[in-house]
Formats: structure tokens, C-alpha cells, sequence
């Protein structure tokens, strides 16, 4: 929804970037609608800030900026109003150059593009970020899954000892919470399967192009409605409805305030970590011998005081 | 001439509109100095009524000039001084816009370059980043501009209007007043200078200084009912640190926080330890492992963290209460599927 008064502050960065993009524009100018919706304004809000830019001038070189309105069209005209395209703000320069950083973006491109954009005095340090963990590897992969390149990737899942190769076709990267997975096929076990993007240790980009598989899932939740290993859990009611783990597939009530959960997952290592931590607040519900195996990895937990 | 005196009429004989005499001050101060082919110097700036100074107080419009410089630069736009070379230190200062701090260079990034950046914006933008979709589709169009990279796959930006106050509010560098439910659902209004903000777990989030109790403070977007255009001017301290703001469960209890240290093993992936700490504590890897020491309010919440992660090698050092906690966890898990 656009502001519908605009502070002075706004005002004098909308002018701005109208002017800006209106010299961008050239003589097809732009349409008051398209001005509005990519300024977030009203139209109302729009004809203040043209009134404003129309009476600048520079009384010794006579300058002055012409904006002619034809119907639903703006247009700049003359190179008085010249405005080549700015850098960043600080505030959208702290975002770009978060974005670099998160994205483990090649370093020299990275200067290169902080170079061209980012407005070098404004001291744009860490104030924007956010907490999704995407190792170091997102930019090569990226690169991977749109040219079709088979990979080796060094990865050590939860039930792993060690780290170890495997050979893949990455499909895509999902994000689910504050967690990157690649979602790849396995060649060797002719399998789909996802990889937490923070674990993977090592990754080499093989001469090979992938081949074709079955259409990727589009998230880790449908990736993990096909994992093969399965749970009931009882649990609290508000406990299951805020947990997001992705391989949640179903929550019924069970009683008073009390839940079933069926959830499907990679790792029994992980489930057993999770339940674990609820405190006995979590219950497997449909395997006792799944449940005995919990116990024993919870008593092998035990920290010596 | 300019339309900075409210009382000239136009050709028609009406008055002219009430303009905002700030924003067209600075616009004009901007368009004057973009325009002119030399630099003005600050007598022929500070004395043109024209432009919006002139006001008879020379001290008083030196200050002004000085104010409006500032607000273009934090818009991106940088103006320098200049002095002819071998000029004396009393002689009269120039003006002039600093091109190459304040104009883009297209020319220097490549189109790999654009390609890497704009695919990496897209990736965040698919995703559905909470707190940054505006900004990072203006940074896209830019770019795409600069480059001549096309514009007809750019993926829709999430924009929600609670997310688009704070981030006008902390671009502007204006406070933001705004009316506020809590988390039991208690509605308070509050004016707060937007010091930063973050994404933890696909919701956008913001700190800064909250005049109702004069702390620097968070607040969830999605909680704001409604805001009011942003207002007074602040500027950020520069020791302000987000990421002593990243949050985590075991920050929430009416207690002092104590030090608590969790360990990793050697071979645990750098990534994955950076990820899980975000910046916060003291992390520090040697031959024997990582260690992390951070500050915990909930060691009860300390220990269900740390559990949560023990797949990944975590595990509690100190204090004793923090391993007790952890134990005491295991003890209910056992005991209740033992009942069972």
C-alpha cells in the first residue's frame, strides 16, 4: 500500500529516484502508473514531487529541468535534468553488500560490483543480515544447476562417521528455515537426495553434464514426503503446531491439547536429537523398539559432572 | 528562479502551491551543482536566495548547506570540496559533485558479474525473503539497467507493508511510530529509531532505540498494527552491533545472563559452527575442537539448544547447571518412554 503523505525525507529521495529513472527512460518517458507502483506512491504524492523537480533552476546557466506530462505520460527533457544512474543508498548498500557475503559471491567480482554501486563513504557495515546458513558453496552450485554440471561433493550426513564423496547432478537449492539444502541426485544410489548447503565440505564441478531425472521436488518438505523412514510422535498440541520441521506430514489431535505427529525424516539421529531436547515433552507413539534405540542413544548422551 | 517563497503567483496570478521548501532547498541544491559545468563556491551557494538559502545569516546558511550536504550523502549522493592547487587554507572552499562516488559505474561490472548477482537476487527474491524483498528489487532493477540485463524474468518481490514502513523508516533514518501487539497479545504504541534489521527463520525483524523505555530494543514486523509516516532525524551509534541482536531461545528469562560454553568436535565443519553461533559469543577453534562461550539467560533452553545440535557434535562444557540441565533432559526422555 504507498504512503500517503510522504515526509520530506521521502519526498526528497522519491524526486530522486523519479528523476533518475525518468533520464533512464529517454524520451518514452515512463507512465504515471508505472512511476507509483515502482515509488510505492499515490498519485496525489506524484504530482507534488513533479511540481517540486519542475521549478528547478539554476539562475546562471538559465538550466532548468522540463517535465512534460502528456496525458498518463512523464517525460524529462533536455540534459539539464540529467541524472545518471546513482550508486546505493547506505541503506541499500548494506543489503547489497549483505547479500555478497551471505552468497559466498566470487571475492573478486564481489569488489568489482562493491566498486560500481556502493557509495564508498557511507561506512555500510553489518546492519542488516539475517541467520540463514548457506556454506561456502552457493555460488559454484548455482552456477552448476544452470549449466547442467555433474558434481563431487565432499558431505558428511548425521549418520556418517566421516566425511565421504559422492557423485551428483544438483537439481536445486530449497531454503527451509534458517537452513540452504541442495537438492541433488544421487548418482551412485540412483536416489534424490538433499544436503544441508552449511555441511558440504568440498565440491568439484566434473567435466560431465548431468542427465536427465524425474522433475525435482520444489522444497525439502516434499523431498522428505519421500523419505522412506516415518514416525508417530505424541506431543503437546501448541508444541506441534510451532514446530517447522520440514518433514512434518500430518498433525491430528490426540486427546486433550495433545497431538499425533507423523513425521518423515533422513535421519534417525536427528530424530532422536530433537525429541530429545523436548525434554520428554516428545513421545514415539508406534515403535517400541525405535523408542529403545532412543533411550539407549539419550543414556550414551549422558555428560559427566 | 525557484518557488522557494510561498508568496510568489505564476503567470495566472495564483499563488503558487505550498512546496515543501526542504526537499526543493536540497533538490535544487543537487540539480545546481550536477548542472553547473565549475564548482560554486560557498559564498555563491550560501548567499542565492534562488536556491534556498540567502536567509541574512551567513552562519546560519553555512549551517544549512552543511545539513543538506549530509542529507544528500545519505542518499548516495557525495558532494566534495575543492581547492585549486596551492590555494591557501583561508581561501574560499568550492563545491562540486563527486561523480565517481556518486554516479554508478556500469562500465565496471561485467555481465558475469551482472549475471552472478542478479541470479543470486533472484534466488533470495524466489525464496521470499521477509525483511529485504524491496530493497533487493530496486538493487535488481538497477543493476539490470546498468548492465542491459533483462528484466522479464524478475521474480516477484514479497512486499508487505509492515516490512516496507520499517525499511522507508530505517532507510530514511526517520523514527517510526507505530502501534505494537506483543506476544501476549498487548497493544502499545511506540516511536523507535530503526538501528538494524534482520531475517531469523522467514521473519523479518528490527532493533533499535524505543522511546518508551529508552533501551535498544526488537520488534517482529508482523506485530506492528499499524505505523504512522516516519518523523524526526536520528543517526545510528556507530558501536551499534546487530549481531549482539541475533536472538536466541535461551535469551528469554527475567535473569542476569550467565557465561555458558558448548563445544564442537575438531572435524565440525566451519560453516556449519558459524552458522549455528551468528556471530555472537567467542568462538574459537584449536586442535581439540571449536568452543563457543556466549551469554544464556535459559540454561534450561541453553541445553534443549544445544541438544537440538547435538547431530552436529554440540554438546555443554559449563557451567555445571548447563550440564545438568542437559542430563536432566535425557533423564525425562528415558522416564517417560520407560512409563510408556
Amino acid at each position: 500500500m504507498p504512503a500517503r503523505k510522504l515526509t520530506s525525507e521521502q519526498r526528497l529521495s522519491r524526486a530522486i529516484d523519479i528523476m533518475e529513472a525518468l533520464y533512464a527512460a529517454g524520451e518514452t518517458g515512463m507512465t504515471r502508473g508505472d512511476i507509483c507502483s515502482r515509488f510505492d506512491i499515490t498519485g496525489a504524492a506524484l504530482d507534488e514531487i513533479i511540481d517540486i523537480v519542475s521549478t528547478l533552476a539554476d539562475r546562471e546557466s538559465g538550466a532548468r529541468i522540463i517535465c512534460e506530462r502528456h496525458g498518463e505520460c512523464i517525460i524529462l527533457t533536455g540534459d539539464a535534468g540529467r541524472v545518471l544512474p546513482l550508486r546505493l543508498s547506505a541503506a541499500e548498500g548494506a543489503v547489497l553488500n549483505h547479500e555478497l557475503e551471505s552468497m559466498g559471491i566470487d571475492s573478486r567480482a564481489a569488489e568489482r560490483i562493491r566498486h560500481a554501486l556502493l557509495p564508498e563513504k557511507l561506512g555500510y557495515n553489518q546492519r542488516v543480515v539475517d541467520t540463514v546458513a548457506r556454506g561456502s558453496h552457493w555460488q559454484q552450485l548455482n552456477c552448476a544447476i544452470q549449466d547442467g554440471v555433474r558434481c563431487r561433493i565432499i558431505y558428511r550426513s548425521m549418520d556418517d562417521t566421516r566425511p565421504r564423496e559422492r557423485l551428483i547432478d544438483p537439481l536445486r537449492i530449497a531454503t527451509h528455515g534458517d537452513q540452504t539444502y541442495l537438492i541433488a541426485w544421487d548418482v551412485e544410489v540412483d536416489e534424490q537426495r538433499s544436503y544441508r548447503m552449511d555441511k558440504i565440505e568440498g565440491l568439484t564441478l566434473t567435466d560431465d553434464s548431468v542427465e536427465r531425472h524425474a522433475p525435482a521436488s520444489l522444497s525439502l518438505h516434499e523431498s522428505l514426503s519421500q523419505a522412506e523412514q516415518s514416525a508417530k510422535l505424541l506431543m503437546p498440541l501448541d508444541m506441534a503446531e510451532r514446530l517447522d520441521w520440514a518433514g512434518i506430514m500430518s498433525i491430528e489431535p490426540n486427546g486433550a491439547d495433545m497431538a499425533t505427529v507423523t513425521v518423515r525424516y533422513g535421519s534417525e539421529h536427528w530424530l532422536f536429537c530433537q525429541v530429545i531436547a523436548a525434554g520428554g515433552a516428545i513421545r514415539i507413539l508406534d515403535d517400541p523398539a525405535q523408542a529403545l534405540r532412543l533411550c539407549d542413544m539419550a543414556k550414551s548422551l549422558t555428560c559427566p559432572l | 528562479m525557484t518557488a522557494s517563497d510561498t508568496t510568489v503567483t505564476n503567470k495566472n496570478g495564483a499563488p503558487e502551491p505550498g512546496f515543501d521548501k526542504t526537499a526543493q532547498r536540497i533538490l535544487n541544491l543537487f540539480f545546481v551543482l550536477n548542472s553547473s559545468p565549475e564548482p560554486l563556491t560557498t559564498e555563491q551557494i550560501v548567499l542565492d536566495s534562488d536556491l534556498g538559502y540567502g536567509s541574512g545569516n551567513i552562519d546560519s546558511d553555512k549551517r544549512k548547506f552543511r545539513r543538506d550536504r549530509e542529507k544528500l550523502l545519505e542518499r548516495g549522493i557525495t558532494i566534495k570540496e575543492v581547492r585549486a592547487a596551492g590555494a591557501q587554507e583561508t581561501e574560499e572552499s568550492a563545491w562540486t559533485i563527486d561523480r565517481e562516488h556518486t554516479f554508478a559505474a556500469g562500465g565496471l561490472i561485467t555481465a558475469d558479474d551482472a549475471d552472478i548477482l542478479l541470479d543470486a537476487i533472484d534466488q533470495t527474491l524466489a525464496t521470499g525473503s521477509a525483511a529485504f524483498a524491496t530493497p533487493l528489487a530496486d538493487i535488481r532493477s538497477k543493476i539490470a539497467y546498468l548492465t542491459g540485463a533483462s528484466t522479464a524474468e524478475e521474480p516477484p518481490a514479497r512486499r508487505l507493508p509492515a516490512v516496507d514502513a520499517v525499511w522507508s523508516a530505517f532507510a530514511e533514518r526517520c523514527a517510526l511510530r507505530f502501534l505494537y501487539q506483543n506476544g501476549h497479545g498487548e497493544q502499545k504504541e511506540r516511536t523507535v529509531c530503526v538501528y538494524g534489521m534482520f531475517e531469523h527463520e522467514g521473519v523479518a525483524y528490527f532493533c533499535g532505540l524505543d522511546n518508551a523505555t529508552d533501551e535498544i530494543r526488537t520488534f517482529r514486523c508482523d506485530r506492528i498494527v499499524r505505523a504512522w509516516r516516519p518523523s524526526k532525524a536520528y543517526s545510528i551509534p556507530a558501536d551499534f552491533n546487530l549481531n549482539d541482536r541475533l536472538f536466541f531461545e535461551f535469551d528469554f528469562a527475567d535473569c542476569k545472563p550467565v557465561m555458558a560454553t558448548f563445544s564442537f568436535a575438531p572435524q565440525a565443519q566451519a560453516d556449519m559452527v558459524s552458522g549455528l553461533t551468528r556471530g555472537r559469543g567467542e568462538l574459537t577453534h584449536t586442535e581439540e575442537g571449536w568452543t563457543w562461550t556466549v551469554g544464556v539467560r535459559d540454561l534450561n533452553a541453553a541445553a534443549s539448544f544445544c541438544m537440538e545440535h547435538a547431530m552436529d557434535g554440540m554438546r555443554p562444557v559449563a557451567p555445571d547447571a548447563l550440564k545438568l540441565a542437559w542430563n536432566h533432559l535425557i533423564e525425562r526422555t528415558v522416564h517417560e518412554h520407560a512409563r510408556a
